[in-house]
This record gives C-alpha cells, sequence and structure tokens, in this order.
C-alpha cells in the first residue's frame, strides 16, 4: 500500500512556507487579502466534499458559512462564550442546520437539488435580517471579540493569518484523510452511479448526510473564525453570490482535487484585487466573469484536470492509489 | 423431500400507474442453481430484477430470502443480505478505476467502521490491503487483472461487462442477479462469459439470469422461467420449456428451429 511519505513532506514544506508569508508580506492590506485566501480555500474545500466527492450540488454553502458566523458571534457578544467554545458552536449549529437541507434532499437529484438548496440559502439569509431581536437584522452584530489565547489576544494581522492558517491546514488534513479512506470510494460510487452504488451496498443515505453534514460543519467553522477576524457582520456578507463564487472555485480548480481547491480559491481571491488598478469597478467584474468562462471553456475539469491532462492522463479528482 | 429455496417470490405485482409490469409472479430459485428468465422485451424481466434488488417497491406480493423477506427493504441492505446484480445498461463507476470499482464491492465485507478508515487505524490498513488484494483476485477470475489501473470508463465493451461480474461477485453474494450479461457480445465473447457463469456456479452461487441468447440459455440452465408481459407462461427445465407452445407463440418461435439445426 503506497502511503506516500513524500506527499507529507511536501505538504508541510507548503505550511511552513505559507505561514512564513506574513513575515515577508507586510503590507497590511495585502496580509488581509491572504487572510481571506484562508477563509475561501476552507470554503471551496469543504464544498469539495460535497459536490467533488460526493456529487450533490449546493448553492447554500454561504448560508452555513453565515450561520456559523452568526452562532459564534452571538454566543460571544450575548452570553460571554469564550471565542475557542463558540467557534465549534458555529460548526455544530450549521451541521444541524444542514440536515434540513440534507434530508429533504435526499430524493432530489440534478437542477431540483440545486433549486432547493438555493431555496434554502435564501430563506436563511431572510430569517437572519428579519429576525432583528435575535440577530439585529441588517444592522448585523458588531464588536465581535477577539480570541484569547494565554494572556495574547489574537489582534494583529500576522497572527490571524497563522490562526486562518491553521483552519485551512486542519480543513486540508480532513480531506485527505476523507481521500485516503474508505469514505472516499463509497462517495464517489455515490458520485459516478448512485443506482449501482446502492446495489454495491453503499447506504447513500448515510453518504449523503455524512457530505452535507460534514461540509457545513467546516464552513461553519470557518464563519465563527471570519466573524470574530472581520468584528462585525451582517446578513449581506453571506448571500448566495458568496454561494455562487465558492461553487465556481470548487470547479474551476478541479472538482475533487484538492491541491485544485486551494490554487483556485487563491487565485480567484486575488484576481478582482489584481484587477483593481486595471479597470473600474464594473469592468472589473465584467473581466472577472470573462477570466471564469475562459476557464470553464478550456478547462472544463478545472486546473487540476488540465494539468493531469498535460501530464498525459486525466484525472479530474486526487484520489489516491488504493 | 424438497429443500428450502433462496429466492422465493409470492404474488409478486408491480404496477407503474396504470402500467402493469407484472402481475401475481411467482418463481423461486434453489440454493446452488442457475435459473434462467426468458420472455420478449418489455416482459417484466428487468423489472422483476429491480424488485428483488430493492431498487423497486413492489405493489403486492412478497420476495423472500433463506426464508427472510427482504421486499421492501433497501437496495444497499439487500446488497448486504447476500444478493448482487450487474445492469442491462452498463452501469460502471466511470471514472473510478477498474480495481477501484471491485473494491467499492469488496468493502460491503469490511469489518472495519467508516471512522476507523477515516482516521486510518492500523487494522483499516491491514482490511485495505486484505479487500485490495481480493478486489484483485476477481479481476483476474474475469481476466481483467492487467487492466487495474485504467479508469473504468475507457474499457472496452467486453470488458467492462466482464468488470461488472468481478465488481458484482466482489460483494460476496449467495445469489447473483446477472441481466443480459452477453448483450452485444460476439460468440466467443458468449463463450468466455458462459465459463465465468459455470464458475461461479462451482463456487456455490446461485444465478439467475435475464437472457435473449437462446443457446447460452439451453445450455447453462438448469430451470428457465418464462415471462410475457408481466405474467409467468411457463417454466420448467430447458428442453421443456422449449417445447412449449405458448412460450413458442410468444418469444421462441424462430429460435425454436435454429435449436433444431444444433
Amino acid at each position: 500500500m503506497k502511503d506516500k511519505p513524500s506527499a507529507w513532506l511536501w505538504w508541510l514544506v507548503g505550511l511552513a512556507l505559507a505561514a512564513g508569508l506574513p513575515y515577508i508580506i507586510t503590507d497590511a492590506y495585502t496580509q488581509h487579502l491572504l487572510i481571506l485566501c484562508c477563509f475561501n480555500i476552507v470554503l471551496a474545500l469543504s464544498l469539495n466534499l460535497l459536490i467533488g466527492f460526493a456529487g450533490q450540488i449546493s448553492f447554500a454553502h454561504a448560508a452555513f458559512f453565515g450561520v456559523g458566523a452568526y452562532t459564534s458571534a452571538l454566543l460571544a457578544t450575548r452570553l460571554g462564550i469564550s471565542f475557542w467554545l463558540a467557534l465549534p458552536a458555529g460548526g455544530v449549529m450549521s451541521a444541524v442546520l444542514s440536515l434540513l437541507i440534507g434530508l429533504p434532499s435526499l430524493r432530489l437529484r440534478g437542477h431540483y437539488l440545486a433549486i432547493a438548496t438555493l431555496g434554502f440559502q435564501e430563506i436563511v439569509v431572510i430569517v437572519i435580517s428579519q429576525w432583528v431581536s435575535l440577530t439585529r437584522g441588517p444592522m448585523g452584530i458588531t464588536g465581535i471579540p477577539k480570541p484569547r489565547l494565554g494572556r495574547l489576544t489574537i489582534s494583529a494581522l500576522e497572527h490571524w493569518y497563522l490562526l486562518a492558517l491553521a483552519l485551512v491546514a486542519l480543513t486540508v488534513l480532513f480531506m485527505i484523510r476523507v481521500s485516503r479512506s474508505r469514505l472516499a470510494l463509497e462517495l464517489l460510487a455515490l458520485r459516478e452511479n448512485e443506482v449501482a452504488a446502492r446495489s454495491m451496498g453503499v447506504n447513500t443515505v448515510k453518504m449523503k448526510l455524512i457530505a452535507f453534514t460534514g461540509s457545513a460543519f467546516v464552513a461553519g467553522l470557518a464563519g465563527g473564525v471570519y466573524a470574530s477576524y472581520i468584528n462585525s457582520i451582517d446578513p449581506y456578507s453571506f448571500t448566495v453570490w458568496v454561494s455562487a463564487i465558492i461553487i465556481l472555485m470548487v470547479y474551476a480548480g478541479g472538482v475533487g482535487s484538492i491541491v485544485g481547491g486551494i490554487v483556485s480559491a487563491v487565485i480567484l481571491t486575488l484576481l478582482p484585487e489584481f484587477l483593481r488598478p486595471i479597470a473600474e469597478d464594473q469592468f472589473r467584474m465584467v473581466i472577472f466573469g470573462g477570466v471564469l468562462i475562459l476557464i470553464i471553456m478550456f478547462m472544463p475539469e478545472g486546473m487540476a484536470g488540465f494539468f493531469e491532462k498535460i501530464r498525459g492522463r486525466l484525472v479530474p479528482r486526487k484520489f489516491p492509489e488504493v | 423431500m424438497k429443500t428450502e429455496p433462496l429466492l422465493e417470490t409470492t404474488g409478486l405485482s408491480m404496477f407503474f400507474g396504470g402500467v402493469k409490469a407484472l402481475e401475481g409472479f411467482a418463481m423461486e430459485v434453489g440454493p446452488g442453481q442457475i435459473v434462467g428468465l426468458i420472455g420478449p422485451n418489455g416482459a417484466g424481466k428487468t423489472t422483476f430484477f429491480n424488485l428483488v434488488t430493492g431498487l423497486l417497491k413492489p405493489s403486492a406480493g412478497r420476495i423472500s430470502l433463506n426464508g427472510r423477506v427482504i421486499s421492501g427493504k433497501t437496495a444497499d441492505q439487500i446488497a448486504r443480505a447476500g444478493v448482487s446484480r450487474t445492469f442491462q445498461n452498463i452501469c460502471l463507476f466511470g471514472k473510478l478505476s477498474v480495481l477501484e470499482n471491485v473494491m467499492l464491492s469488496a468493502y460491503l465485507r469490511s469489518r472495519c467502521s467508516l471512522l476507523s478508515s477515516f482516521i486510518g487505524t492500523g487494522r483499516s490498513r491491514k482490511e485495505r490491503h486484505r479487500l485490495r488484494a481480493e478486489a484483485e483476485r476477481w479481476l483476474d477470475f474475469v481476466g481483467i487483472g492487467h487492466l487495474a489501473g485504467v479508469k473504468a470508463e475507457n474499457l472496452a465493451y467486453g470488458d467492462q461487462r466482464r468488470l461488472e461480474i468481478a465488481r458484482a461477485m466482489a460483494t460476496g453474494p449467495e445469489l447473483i442477479l446477472l441481466d443480459e450479461p452477453t448483450c452485444g457480445m460476439n460468440p466467443s465473447e458468449t463463450g468466455e462469459t458462459m465459463k465465468h457463469i459455470r464458475r461461479i456456479h462451482d463456487q456455490g452461487v446461485s444465478i439467475l439470469i435475464i437472457e435473449h441468447d437462446m443457446k447460452l440459455v439451453m445450455g447453462i440452465c438448469q430451470q428457465v422461467v418464462v415471462l410475457d408481459h408481466g405474467a409467468k407462461i411457463a417454466e420448467g427445465e430447458p428442453k421443456e420449456v422449449q417445447k412449449n407452445p405458448l412460450v413458442i407463440e410468444a418469444y421462441l418461435g424462430k429460435t425454436k428451429i435454429d435449436a433444431r439445426d444444433q
């Protein structure tokens, strides 16, 4: 069985390099962008579990991100609960809520599932913005406390980056463990041919629920960290447009590819910023859209698939030799 | 003394709205038997397979395996109970490799939990080795061991059919349902498939085959059941069924003349 130790080495090297970045790039705005990249990576990877492995579609990922953010923020601001406890609570809340969409979705496929998740996404945003007594509605929640580690309060950008990077590392570890386990086989079988998977003994109900709740949990965790970082949140940071961008990150990176997800999340986070000096606001997003269309046209299997094609074989997802 | 049948259906009916796919269908498969299910297209044969394997819930009637009712159970429960199948239209996991396709089935017999596999415990690793060896064994059984790393969708048609069989056998079934296993095959490929079926039979697995190739049915099956328009019109040993005028009228017709030429 080839559990390549060299693969772990590459990941550790990458992690070390990434950890050193904020000490090389000291411009505050760029550091902020790097932190945003981290959040997007976590969101893209967690959605990949659902789209890439399980083959489901969901427009509700931003909603789970938002539920995690709001849960964590409310627990911290209203009940004074520490960041480190509020964070997993946010994750759990998102996971529980994902069952609300996961259970009814069991019978839905393709476009119908997409619409159902879209509806759920919209409902969550509406509930958050209307339930003023709980969430302060459109005014949002402000003054979210920073996490404390012993005597250190995490407020410096470098420290925030390291915290966000730690979250990325955990998510990558999670995804790697999934891809090397029996879970990956069952999820991929579900993706490839649900009927055949069931006939070969895969409990597709359980698998779909695992995929939904797992991806929602991680998104919820990311939300909790994000809320504390950004200090104030409102319902409009968690709209369907955010969901759409994350979906694009997944497809642009290559469905099922961990490295692809990371690369595309970084590129798609930084791209609009790099376009800023070149083009005015409206054109910036038009160009952004154009780039996405080009990616879809010329790299239908995403960047990971594109590079695999160049290497002579087409593997749209990274599943190591069993 | 009659031995307990392995698979038994009583009064099995399936209605899709107003369409009567199966009505009052009763049949059985004995342990270690090879039974052929024949009939014109649209007779309800694949519908019957879908009912047995749990992809459909019967409108009426019952299906039992080893005396225990399985109709109404989910497909994965029935697979775990020991029923496996191949598909008329090939349903492989296209983007997975040949080996991965069979490993998935092999995992049905895993004794480790999902969690231990996720964590990557020593026990789960050892088991992955074991299941991988078993999967490779089944690939060799059908003769595609050399294609283990190839993506299933890139296989030639005949190899895809063989992979379907290997994948179905890797679940360790007591009963395997083969849905037109020689569809689209030339005579030599059909002969190969007949060999595989005989070897599966030698392992003690019961087999239920839907087939249109009469040479195969007459050559391999111990019992034949004939369906037409959702109802059983004959059953018995192949030679008797072949002579049954109802069957000839519904289906065998021209083929009877061919059989006499053998």
